[in-house]
C-alpha cells in the first residue's frame, strides 16, 4: 500500500488553514513563513513579514516593520534548543499594542546547531499584568517591560508633541532635530515649567533610530553631592561601556546650575577625557552657565563642554499663538486616558487662556486643562469651567497691566544693613569696636553708616545703636 | 514646609526607620500608591519613597511616569531588596530620582532628602522674606 505523500504546497495549505497564528524563523532569526492567521493578527502582508529579521531588543518603532520584528522575536533561549513560552506583541490596526502568549519550539538538528524555531501563538490577546517580581519572575519579564516602556515613552516624547507655529517653537523644533542627528552635548535652557526635561527626552527618543541600544540616566543635580555623583557616574560609565559601539548612553543633568562645586569637580574629572564615549544633556534656567569670577578655569571649561549646542525654550506668554493648539493637544490626551470626552474650548475660554500670563508655563497649562476637563459638563470647555485664578487674572489683565512683585533695592539693602548692624551691636553688648570687627568693617565706618541711617527721614532702624543708653 | 512632605510607601516601615537614623525629618507612612497621590495633591513638592515590594513593577513605572507628568515638583525614590536591582536603570529612566537596594544606602537617601527639602520654597513667603531667610543671621544673636 502506497504511503500518502505531502508536498511543501500541501504543508503550506495546511498551516494556512490553522486557526492559530504560526510562524517559522531560521537560525538567523529571519521569518521564513507566516500563516494567514498570523498575518491577520499583525495586520501586515506576507511580503512585509516574510524576510523580517527579529532582534531581541526593546527599541522599536510605534508601528511598522522594526516594531514587528521586535515584538515577534523569540527569547534567545529558543535558539539554544530550549522550548519556551513568552509573550509576543504587535501593534494592531488602530495602533494599540496587543500581546499574546506564544510557544517557541526549536527545530533541533543536533545539540549545537538549531536550524530554526516554530512559533505557535495563542488565539487570545493577553491583557494581564506582569507577575509580581517577588513571586516568580520570568526570564523575559524585564525585556517585555523595557520594550513596552520604550514604546510608550517614544509616543510621549515625539517631535510632534512640540506643537505650535510661532517662530520660537519652530526654531526649537529645528534645534531638536539637529541635536538628535548630532552627538554634541546639549544644554536646554528655559524658565520653570517650560518643558526642559520634555525636550531633552524628545531628543533622546528621536536619536533612537540611530542606535541599537540606548540608556538614559537623569540626575537631579540639586539632590546629589560629590560622593553620590561619583558613585552614580561610575555605575553609568560601566553601563555605557557594556553597550559597545552600537549603543548610546546619555547622562541627563537636570538643573545643572544647582550642582555644588564639589560635584562639579567630580563631574569634570569624569568628562575631562580625550574622547567621551557617552553624551551629556543638561537643563538649566539660566543660559549663562559661565561665571566671570575666574575662580577656577576647570569649572569654566566644564560649563563650555556642557553647552556645545544651546536650545532656549521660550516662555509660554511669548508664544501666545501656540496656546490654542497646545491646549487642544493636552485636552485630547486626557480624552485618550479616560471615558470622558471633551471636544475643545469655547472661543471665550480661549480668549481667557491667551490673556493669562502663565508664570509656570506649559506645566501650569497642563494642570489647568486637567482641572477644566474634570469640570466641563458640555461638549466644550467654557469660560466657567476654567479655574477662577485664570479668569480673574485674565480679566484683570484685560483692564490693567499685570503688576509684578517689585523690590526697591536701595531701601531693601539699607534695611538689611541696619538689621545686621543692630544684631552685631546687640551681640557685642553695645561695644562698637567689637560689633565692627564681627561685621568686617572699621569702627568709624560702622558709626558713619549708623549716623546716616539715623538721619534717614524714613526712620529706618530704631534711631539709636543697641546697647547705647 | 507645607507644600512638601516626606512620605514612605512600604509595608514594614523599615526604610523609614533606617532613614530616620540619619535625618531629622518628619515623615508620613502609607501603604499604597493611591495614598501617595493623596499626599501629592496636598503637598505637590513631596518626596515619596516607594518600596518596590509594596507594589508590582509595572504600576510602579506608571506611577513614576504620572508623577513626572502631573506633579513636576514631586520627587520619587524607589527602594527595594537586592533582587530588585535589575530594575534600577528602568526605574531611573522612568523618573525615579534615586533607587536604593541596600539598607546601607539609607544614609544617601537621607542626604538627598535633606537637600530636596532645603531647596523647596515654603508657601506664602514673599521674595523679600525668602532672601532674608537665607542671610547669615545665624552668625548673630537673634533679636
Amino acid at each position: 500500500m502506497a504511503r500518502p505523500t505531502t508536498s511543501a504546497t500541501d504543508l503550506v495549505k495546511m498551516l494556512n488553514a490553522a486557526t492559530l497564528p504560526i510562524y517559522v524563523l531560521d537560525e538567523a532569526r529571519c521569518i521564513r513563513f507566516a500563516n494567514h492567521c498570523l498575518l491577520d493578527w499583525v495586520g501586515s502582508t506576507a511580503e512585509e513579514v516574510v524576510g523580517l529579521v527579529c532582534n531581541y531588543h526593546s527599541d522599536a518603532e510605534p508601528a511598522g516593520a522594526p516594531s514587528l520584528g521586535t515584538g515577534l522575536c523569540p527569547p534567545p533561549a529558543a535558539f539554544t534548543g530550549q522550548r519556551s513560552r513568552a509573550v509576543v506583541a504587535c501593534h494592531c490596526r488602530d495602533g494599540q499594542l496587543v500581546r499574546r502568549w506564544a510557544d517557541f519550539t526549536p527545530l533541533i538538528a543536533d545539540e549545537i546547531d538549531c536550524p530554526g524555531v516554530i512559533v505557535l501563538v495563542d488565539r487570545d490577546d493577553f491583557w494581564g499584568e506582569f507577575e509580581h517580581p517577588q513571586r516568580e519572575p520570568r526570564p523575559t519579564e524585564l525585556h517585555e517591560l523595557v520594550r513596552d516602556f520604550q514604546q510608550a515613552e517614544r509616543g510621549r516624547f515625539s517631535l510632534g508633541q512640540l506643537v505650535g507655529t510661532s517662530p520660537a517653537i519652530r526654531r526649537v523644533r529645528s534645534q531638536v532635530r539637529l541635536a538628535a542627528q548630532a552627538t554634541a552635548n546639549v544644554l536646554i535652557v528655559g524658565s520653570p515649567g517650560s518643558g526642559r526635561e520634555h525636550v531633552a527626552r524628545t531628543i533622546y527618543h528621536a536619536e533612537q533610530y540611530r542606535f541599537e541600544r540606548q540608556i538614559l540616566l537623569p540626575i537631579e543635580c540639586g539632590l546629589v553631592d560629590g560622593d553620590i555623583l561619583q558613585s552614580t557616574v561610575r555605575a553609568f560609565q560601566q553601563r555605557a561601556a557594556d553597550l559597545g559601539e552600537h549603543g548610546q548612553a546619555t547622562l541627563l543633568l537636570l538643573d545643572v546650575e544647582r550642582l555644588s562645586r564639589e560635584a562639579e569637580r567630580v563631574l569634570w574629572d569624569h568628562v575631562n577625557v580625550p574622547s567621551l564615549t557617552w553624551r551629556l544633556m543638561s537643563t538649566a534656567r539660566n543660559p549663562r552657565l559661565s561665571t566671570d569670577d575666574g575662580e577656577d578655569q576647570a569649572f569654566d571649561d566644564l560649563r563650555c563642554l556642557l553647552s556645545t549646542l544651546v536650545i532656549e525654550l521660550p516662555r509660554l506668554v511669548e508664544r501666545s499663538e501656540d496656546i490654542p493648539p497646545l491646549a487642544q493637544l493636552f485636552l485630547e490626551k486626557l480624552n485618550a486616558e479616560g471615558a470622558k470626552q471633551v471636544g475643545g474650548f469655547s472661543p471665550e475660554a480661549l480668549d481667557q487662556l491667551r490673556l493669562y500670563s502663565w508664570p509656570n508655563n506649559t506645566d501650569e497649562l497642563i494642570g489647568m486643562i486637567r482641572q477644566s476637563h474634570d469640570r466641563a459638563e458640555g461638549p466644550l470647555v467654557g469660560k466657567s469651567d476654567l479655574p477662577r485664578r485664570i479668569t480673574v487674572a485674565a480679566d484683570a489683565a484685560a483692564v490693567a497691566r499685570h503688576q509684578t512683585e517689585t523690590i526697591e533695592l536701595d531701601a531693601f539693602m539699607a534695611e538689611i544693613e541696619v538689621e545686621l548692624m543692630r544684631r552685631a551691636l546687640q551681640q557685642a553688648k553695645g561695644n562698637k569696636a567689637a560689633a565692627a570687627r564681627s561685621l568686617g568693617i572699621s569702627r568709624q565706618r560702622l558709626l558713619r553708616r549708623w549716623q546716616q541711617f539715623e538721619s534717614d527721614p524714613n526712620g529706618r532702624g530704631d534711631g539709636r545703636p543697641v546697647g547705647e543708653s | 514646609m507645607s507644600n512638601a512632605r516626606f512620605v514612605f510607601c512600604e509595608q514594614r516601615s523599615r526604610w523609614a526607620a533606617w532613614t530616620g537614623r540619619h535625618a531629622d525629618l518628619r515623615s508620613y507612612e502609607v501603604q499604597s500608591l493611591d495614598e501617595c497621590w493623596d499626599h501629592l495633591r496636598v503637598a505637590p513638592a513631596s518626596l515619596i519613597v516607594v518600596e518596590l515590594t509594596s507594589c508590582p513593577i509595572k504600576p510602579m513605572i506608571e506611577f513614576l511616569v504620572q508623577v513626572r507628568e502631573r506633579n513636576p515638583d514631586g520627587r520619587v525614590m524607589v527602594v527595594g531588596s537586592r533582587a530588585d536591582c535589575r530594575f534600577e536603570w528602568l526605574l531611573r529612566e522612568a523618573g525615579a530620582v534615586a533607587a536604593f537596594f541596600d539598607p546601607r544606602s539609607a544614609e544617601c537617601l537621607a542626604r538627598q532628602a535633606e537637600r530636596h527639602f532645603a531647596s523647596v520654597p515654603r508657601d506664602g513667603e514673599s521674595v523679600e522674606q525668602q532672601i532674608i531667610d537665607r542671610l547669615p543671621w545665624g552668625d548673630f544673636a537673634g533679636s
